[in-house]
This record gives structure tokens, sequence and C-alpha cells, in this order.
């Protein structure tokens, strides 16, 4: 610090001496009284004050009623679509009970297309003439899903076992798949 | 600086011949819609109102219209008032912030993203003084009317109205470190001019 400095104590001084009002050189009261004639007074009403608490202990319950009602929307939506999705139904005009039997049909219906076009590809082969551990490997997937599609007909809308319908389905259609598919041979 | 040199805002009613019981009589009126006595609360309030607003903006203009803005919004906010402090700390308070909103509302784009307030204010130090009020004030408030923006409000709000440096770094969204410097700055900007006009 610079010798020419005044010391913190006549700073000091300063600040102690320094007035704590100074009075404004034009009335502003009369502004003010105008804002304040011509705007309400929202919160000095009891009144408000009550509606404000009133809010302030109810905003929670809002958050938390809003936030249990999006889970209950989105967990029904995504049954919804999961369901949909994975009987790949969409026959929006089926009453409730006919969902899982309509389900069953167009699953059934949909893998022996499948299965009708995947041979036609393959020439259309004889199975009966495929090799017999491949026969009963096919024959104890058929029965599965016999199995499965009776327990379907106790339990309609029983999303596990149209799981495993889908999935005994798919291991028969990979099985004719790698039976028949033509395999490129190294001359 | 000792804390017994800071003065606190409360003194004010202290000093003052002023019976605590009638200011929460008015105070009680004003929260229901009284008029005539939020003027009350005003005639006893407004002169270190406008005093906290002057000394923080260093603007006779934008401290009145900020003054009239504070008492505006004390009527629309007086019912949050519930007595956990003093009314006059709380409306220094109410002031103190209306007064820091003002200054950021009116800083111009490029202040805002370079922060270049502080070197624009002492860049035009020598022309603040030409038409203003200035024969009216005490020696200190005249130099404190010429710091830098930023060290100008920190000395006040620390040294004058008594609140802490963590107080003002929240209130003027900085660090505390930040404040504190600029309170040095300003210690050392008016010992400068306080001893150029003293000698």
């Amino acid at each position: 610090m610079k010798n020419s400095l005044i010391d913190d104590e006549k700073l000091a001084s300063h600040i102690t001496k320094i007035p704590k009002e100074i009075t404004p050189k034009r009335d502003l009261w009369a502004g003010i009284e105008h804002a304040i004639s011509n705007s309400t007074q929202p919160e000095n009403v009891q009144g408000n004050k009550n509606k404000k608490k009133s809010f302030h202990f109810n905003t929670p319950l809002a958050w938390a009623a809003s936030v249990i009602i999006a889970v209950l929307v989105s967990w029904q939506l995504n049954q919804s679509f999961s369901t949909q999705n994975t009987a790949n139904v969409v026959q929006q005009n089926s009453t409730t009970p006919m969902l899982g039997f309509n389900a069953v049909n167009f699953i059934q219906t949909n893998f022996q297309q499948q299965k009708q076009s995947l041979l036609t590809s393959y020439g259309k082969p004889d199975l009966t003439q495929l090799p017999l551990k491949m026969q009963q490997e096919l024959q104890q997937l058929a029965k599965a899903q016999q199995s499965i599609v009776k327990a379907l007909a106790k339990e309609k809308n029983n999303q596990n076992l149209l799981n495993l319908l889908q999935w005994t389905q798919q291991q028969e259609l990979r099985l004719i798949e790698q039976l028949y598919r033509p395999r490129w041979q190294s001359i | 600086m000792t804390n017994s040199n800071v003065i606190k805002a409360t003194n004010f009613e202290e000093k003052s011949a002023f019976n605590e019981t009638q200011q929460q009589n008015w105070i009680s009126l004003a929260q229901q819609g009284d008029q005539s006595a939020f003027h009350q609360l005003y005639l006893l309030h407004h002169k270190r109102v406008y005093a906290l607003c002057w000394r923080m903006l260093a603007d006779k203009d934008s401290a009145e219209d900020v003054c009239q803005e504070v008492f505006v919004q004390l009527w629309q906010k007086i019912a949050n008032f519930r007595g956990d402090s003093k009314f006059s700390t709380w409306l220094h308070s109410v002031t103190a912030n209306i007064v820091l909103g003002h200054v950021r509302k009116n800083k111009n784009w490029l202040q805002r993203v370079f922060s270049i307030e502080d070197q624009l204010v002492e860049e035009g130090v020598s022309d603040t003084t030409a038409n203003d009020d200035s024969a009216d004030l005490s020696t200190l408030d005249r130099h404190i009317k010429q710091l830098p923006e930023r060290a100008r409000i920190v000395f006040v709000l620390f040294a004058v109205e008594g609140y802490r440096h963590e107080e003002i770094a929240q209130m003027m969204h900085m660090a505390v470190g930040s404040s504190k410097s600029q309170y040095h700055r300003a210690r050392q900007l008016l010992k400068h001019s306080l001893q150029s006009e003293l000698g």
C-alpha cells in the first residue's frame, strides 16, 4: 500500500459517518400510489393466503397423482403393445375374451404360411425322407406346439404360453431351413 | 475493517423514535389492503430504501425509479412478511434484490457476454458527477458513486448494509472470493480517491 493512502481507520470513520438516509429530490409517493391503486394486491387478502397455502399443500399431491397416473397409463399401454406385438394381432374390433383365441389362431395361421413358403422355396421336399433323428425332432416340436395350443385354450391370454408357442414354431422353421438350405461347395 | 464499523440495517429502527407496535399495526393493515397504513410505512422507510438504491445504482433518476418499484412490489408482497425477521431487514433485502435485478436487466448484451461493465464504469468515472446531486452527498457517498459497479455494490452491501460475503455472493451470483476481492478493490479505490480530495 502506498504511503499516500489514508489508513483503514480513516476510511472506517467515513463509513460510520455515512448518513443512513437520503431524501429523494422529488415526491415518489404519488407514482407509487397511482401504481398500487391500479393494481391488485394478490397476496394481501387472507383468503388468498389460504388459497396459496392450499396450492402449496396440494402441489406435491398433484405431482404425485400425475406421476402415478403417468406410470399406470404407460404400464397399461406397454402391456397392450407387448401383447399385440407378441401375437401379431391387429384386430381392433375383437372383444377381450376372444383376444387370446384369435391370437393363437393368428399365430398358427402365420406359422403355417411361413412353413409352406419355406418348403416351397426348397422345392416342396418330402419330410418323411429325412433321417429318422430329424423326423423325431420335428415331431417333438409339433407335439410341443399342440400341447401349448391346448393349454392356451384354457388360458387364452397367457403371455408366456403365447411366447412359448412362437418360440417352438421358430425352432421348427429354423430346423427346416438348416436341413434344406442350399450350400455352396468349393470345387 | 472491524465488525463495529459495519452499520447494521436494523440500526435504523433503533435510532428512530418509532413504536414497533405501531409499525406492526400498519403492516397488518397494509396486508389487508389499507393504503393509508402502507403510506405510513412508506414515510417511515422510504429515505433508507432510497439511500440503498442510490448507493447501489449511483444514479439519482434510476434510484428514484427503483425506489418506487420497491414500494410497488412491497405492496404486492407484503403479505409474505410473517415477522420472522425485522420488517426493515426484510425490506432492505427485498430492495437489494430489486436493485440487482434492475442492474442485470439494464446491461446490454456486450456487457453480459464479456462482463465489461466495470471497465466501462471506470472509464466513465469522471463523467458521472455531471448531472447529479453530488453537492448534497456526504464525502464518502461522492466517492462511492465513482466506484466501478460491482465493487460499489459489494462495498455498499458489506460495509454499509452489513451483509456477509456469502450472502452477497449468493445475491450477485458470484463466488465468495470474488465478493471479497471486489470489496478489497473498492476499499483501495476509496482510499486513493479520498486521499486525493483530503490531501
